[in-house]
């Protein structure tokens, strides 16, 4: 594991490098902005992939009602909002070049702007809680709530309005509309970010997990 | 008649950094448990607890009719309950309140029946919205709201709080006689504050964490 | 024998015939929910009026104001469902007699109705001052009803969540906006289309998708956020 974790380090730089260095900017892009493709695709994908793990997270404390899980959770929801905020970031850089301004409420950008509101949400709705278990309560219910109804925000309702965003990778035509190398670097960098999102989970609840048991011992082992 | 009993097992109970009561137990079938103890010793969480309105951090409630243990949504009727934190919809009246919480418990009562619970503690003549009614009306309320639904066990927290003495004579009587065929659990910071009882079970201040059971 | 036992609806109605009950007797809230609605009906016909818009954009924006004025006058009464329990303390006795599921059930079920009295007295008036036009009343009809229950059954449920935390009137907006969006949006394209009279169904099965996944998420959830 240990290992993996160093080589992360390697993989995501050989990756920005990839990046930059072998696929031909795309047709129909202005210069070379379609390399933001290897960035902000994959932080979209992260910050989609966190709020599902938050709420699966959040139902395995539902059902265990395990500290554990919660941490986990709320973990995954911060990283969620990080990487909502790097794929607001990295569009917008994207959108100037293309059509000149940075924000332009096109309802694919508006959506990921919504998950940010919704996510800092999920933290002030914990924020008001005093007791733990009813914080995790409130916490876990809101996440799988949300969780339930975040498909229509990011896939469903982008659709049903016009859009200037390029066409995705999941289209309707079923079809990945990419050259090799392209295709290679594309997914390539999503494994990366995916990597990297998982390590820093992995951080964030283990140094929550500490302050729970650093509490724990301040009030000599009770409660 | 269906006989009744509710179990209590080393029922725990603590918040974080405040543990409340450890290792409380007892069993009743009938006649009055008081359960006695200054403010903040955990009474109140604990008649919550048997109630079904908190959850232990350890240990079980168990409440049986007739040999049978009861599911958790069973136990909503079967287990009557009032305490000082009770309060109803102050545009309703005494009667409309009554009314709604058993339609909405699933057991709706009959003009009859609420009129006659409202009479067993002394407000049958109490009309208006309930916003208008006394501290000791409210209270009166509470104990009418506990035997609404027909329950088989009875949990009364502060029972005779703000009521005066007719109050309490109409509340002694009910419990008394409610008593004969079922479980009564009451709580009070003092064993003078309640009728008679046939076992007490003390709780000795804050964070002590144990109860002490005497009869 | 074992006696007849009403059933769930019949126990959520009872829930929304005393939250009608209480709103009714009250009546300041009622009135001031439907006082917002006049209001902001007004000043848009003042701002805007009849012809006050560009031909070719008017069917866009009139939907989209119409859904402010519905989505903010119902926004302030929908958090009170459940904050008023707690509020007032009568949320306790509610919990001891019935599950969560039940009360949620019947406050969404108040709060749709609410929400139907106010579009009922809305749309036509809005119809009237800005002369808006519908040529698909039953893809109004539609779209008003899929559309009222998603907005219920999602500002229930998060006013039951909020009552049991504090600060609640700042924290119901913040939590139930970015849910409602994506309600929001294809509510205004199917009022589009239903003005235009052409209705291909896209909005509206979305908008069903969309209250069959909230409705389904709220009943499994509604314990959880409401009992302890």
């Amino acid at each position: 594991m240990k290992l993996l974790k160093l080589l992360l380090l390697p993989f995501m730089g050989a990756v920005v490098a990839a990046a930059f260095l072998w696929p031909e900017p795309a047709k129909g892009f202005l210069g070379e902005s379609s390399r933001i493709v290897f960035f902000h695709v994959p932080c979209a994908w992260t910050a989609a992939l966190a709020f599902l793990v938050a709420a699966g997270y959040s139902v395995a404390w539902l059902v265990k009602r395990q500290p554990h899980f919660d941490e986990v959770a709320e973990a995954a929801v911060r990283l969620g909002l990080l990487f909502s905020v790097l794929t607001l970031v990295t569009g917008s850089l994207f959108a100037k070049i293309m059509w000149g301004s940075y924000w332009n409420w096109d309802p694919r950008e508006s959506s990921y702007l919504l998950l940010v509101f919704l996510y800092s949400a999920y933290l002030f709705l914990r924020a008001a809680v005093d007791d733990p278990e009813r914080r995790a309560r409130i916490g876990s219910a809101y996440a799988v709530f949300a969780a339930v109804l975040m498909p229509f925000l990011v896939f469903v309702a982008p659709r049903v309005t016009a859009s200037l965003h390029p066409q995705t990778v999941i289209n309707p035509q079923g079809k990945i509309l990419m050259d090799t190398p392209t295709r290679t670097v594309f997914f390539t960098a999503l494994a990366a970010f995916t990597a990297l999102f998982f390590w820093m989970l992995e951080i964030q609840s283990r140094l929550a997990r500490l302050d729970r048991e650093r509490a724990k011992s301040a009030r000599g082992g009770a409660g | 008649m269906a006989s009744a009993r509710i179990e209590a097992i080393a029922l725990e109970k603590s918040f974080p950094g405040r543990p409340l009561f450890a290792d409380v137990s007892f069993a009743l079938d009938r006649g009055v448990l008081a359960i006695v103890g200054p403010n903040g010793s955990g009474k109140t969480t604990l008649v919550k607890i048997l109630a079904g309105l908190l959850t232990p951090t350890a240990g079980t409630v168990r409440v049986e009719r007739d040999g049978r243990l009861l599911s958790a949504e069973e136990r909503r009727s079967a287990v009557g309950w009032s305490g000082p934190d009770l309060a109803f919809y102050p545009e309703l009246t005494a009667r409309e309140n009554l009314d709604f919480f058993g339609r909405v418990a699933g057991r709706p009562a009959s003009f009859e029946d609420i009129r006659s619970l409202l009479g067993g503690v002394g407000l049958a003549e109490a009309g208006g919205p309930v916003e208008h009614f006394s501290t000791g009306m409210k209270q009166r309320l509470r104990i009418a709201f506990a035997f609404l639904l027909r329950p088989d066990v009875v949990l009364l927290d502060e029972p005779l709080s703000g009521v005066d003495a007719d109050g309490r004579r109409a509340v002694a009587a009910l419990v008394a006689d409610a008593a004969r065929t079922m479980p009564v659990v009451l709580a009070a910071t003092a064993r003078e504050e309640l009728p008679d009882a046939t076992e007490v079970l003390e709780f000795a201040g804050r964070n002590t964490g144990q109860g002490k059971r005497y009869k | 024998m074992s006696e007849r036992r009403p059933g769930f609806f019949s126990r959520a109605w009872a829930v929304c015939a005393k939250d009608a009950a209480q709103e009714l007797r009250r009546r300041v809230a009622i009135a001031s929910i439907f006082f917002f609605a006049a209001t902001a009906l007004a000043l848009v016909s003042y701002a805007v009026g009849p012809f006050g818009l560009p031909p070719e954009a008017r069917s866009r924006l009139d939907a989209s104001l119409l859904w402010v004025i519905l989505f903010f006058s119902a926004a302030t009464s929908l958090p009170r469902a459940f904050v008023r329990e707690e509020e007032t303390g009568t949320g306790l006795g509610l919990r001891k007699v019935a599950p969560g599921v039940v009360v949620l059930a019947g406050k969404a079920l108040f709060n749709f109705l609410l929400f139907l009295a106010i579009a009922v007295l809305s749309v036509p008036a809005f119809s009237v001052l800005l002369e808006w036009q519908v040529r698909s009343p039953a893809g109004l009809a539609a779209v008003v009803l899929l559309g009222g229950w998603g907005l219920s059954i999602v500002s229930t449920f998060l006013s039951a969540l909020v009552a049991r935390a504090g600060q609640r009137n700042v924290l119901f907006l913040d939590v139930s906006i970015p849910l409602l969006v994506p309600l929001l949006m294809p509510a205004i394209a199917a009022t589009i289309q239903a003005s235009e009279g052409a209705v291909d169904g896209t909005p509206l099965r979305v908008l069903a998708a969309y209250d069959g996944a909230a409705t389904c998420a709220a009943y499994l959830l509604a314990a959880v956020a409401w009992e302890d």
